[in-house]
C-alpha cells in the first residue's frame, strides 16, 4: 500500500472501531439493578457482621447470592444487547474492579460497620445506598472512557484474576464472620 | 523499522482486526453487519487470520441459537499494535 492509502485504511479502520464502541450501550435498568444489588450487599454484609443472630448470617449470604445473580444477569443482557463481550465491562462495571468502585464498596462497608456498631440503622441504609450510587457512577465513568479509547479500556482483568479476587473477598468475609 | 504485517495489509482485514481490539469477543453476525461484508468474505478473512494465529473462532449459543464468536488472540493483538505503529511511522515520513 502507498502512504496515502495507508493513512486512509488506518483512518477508516479506527473510525469503524470508534463507531462500534460508541454504539455499545448498557442494558435498560442496569444502573438500578447493579446499584441496588451493591447497596443490598453492603447492608446485609454489615448486618451479618454486627448482628448476633442466625438470620443475620442468612442475610449476609443472601446479599452475596443476590449480587452474584444480578451480576450474571447483567452480563448476559449486555452480551445479548450488543452482540459482544467486553472484559472491561465485566470486571470494571459489574464486578467493580475500577478504583472508584472498589473504594466506594470498601469505604461503605467500613462506615456501615461503624454505624451498625452504634445501632444507627438509618445511617447504615444511607451509607449502603451511597455505596451503590458510587458504584454506578464508577461504571458510567468506565463507559465514557471506553467510548473515547475502546482499545485501551475494553480489556479488563482476566477471569483467573477475577476468580482470585472474589475468592479472597469471600475468604476474608468468612474470617470476619468467624471472628464475631 | 519492522515491516508491515502481510496478513494485515488488506484494508478490510485491518478494519476487522482493529474493530476486534475494542472487544473481548464478538458475534460473527454482528461483525459481518458492522463490516458490511458477506458471510463468505468474513469467513475467508477469519480463516486467513486464524491460520496466522491472530484470531480465535469458537462456536457458542446466543439467544438460544448456535452462533460463532470471534476474538483476537494475544499474538493477534500484538501484531495489530506493531502493524499500526509501522503504518503510523510510514504515514509520518511522508512529506
Amino acid at each position: 500500500m502507498e502512504s496515502g492509502s495507508d493513512a486512509d485504511a488506518l483512518r477508516d479502520a479506527e473510525r469503524a472501531r470508534d463507531a462500534w464502541a460508541q454504539a455499545v450501550v448498557l442494558p435498560r435498568g442496569h444502573d438500578v439493578a447493579i446499584g441496588g444489588a451493591v447497596a443490598v450487599q453492603v447492608a446485609t454484609t454489615v448486618i451479618g457482621l454486627t448482628v448476633d443472630a442466625p438470620w443475620a448470617l442468612w442475610a449476609l449470604a443472601g446479599g452475596l447470592v443476590l449480587f452474584g445473580v444480578v451480576a450474571a444477569i447483567q452480563l448476559w443482557r449486555f452480551t445479548r444487547l450488543n452482540g459482544v463481550r467486553v472484559g472491561g465491562f465485566a470486571s470494571r462495571v459489574v464486578f467493580g474492579t475500577a478504583a472508584t468502585a472498589s473504594l466506594a464498596e470498601g469505604v461503605s462497608l467500613v462506615a456501615g460497620y461503624a454505624a451498625a456498631v452504634r445501632e444507627l440503622w438509618w445511617l447504615v441504609a444511607l451509607i449502603s445506598v451511597a455505596g451503590g450510587v458510587a458504584y454506578v457512577v464508577s461504571g458510567r465513568r468506565w463507559l465514557h472512557a471506553y467510548r473515547q479509547e475502546p482499545a485501551r479500556f475494553g480489556a479488563g482483568e482476566s477471569a483467573l484474576w477475577l476468580a482470585l479476587a472474589v475468592g479472597l473477598a469471600v475468604a476474608g468475609l468468612v474470617l470476619l464472620v468467624l471472628q464475631r | 523499522m519492522t515491516d508491515l504485517d502481510p496478513h494485515l495489509q488488506a484494508p478490510a482485514r485491518l478494519k476487522l482486526v482493529t474493530m476486534l481490539t475494542a472487544v473481548s469477543e464478538a458475534e460473527f453476525a454482528v461483525l459481518r453487519d458492522r463490516l458490511e461484508v458477506s458471510d463468505s468474505v468474513l469467513s475467508k478473512h477469519l480463516a486467513a487470520l486464524g491460520e496466522a494465529g491472530y484470531v480465535r473462532v469458537r462456536k457458542g449459543v446466543h439467544l438460544g441459537r448456535r452462533t460463532t464468536w470471534v476474538s483476537l488472540t494475544t499474538t493477534g493483538r500484538t501484531a495489530v499494535g506493531d502493524h499500526v505503529a509501522v503504518l503510523r511511522a510510514l504515514i509520518a515520513d511522508v512529506p
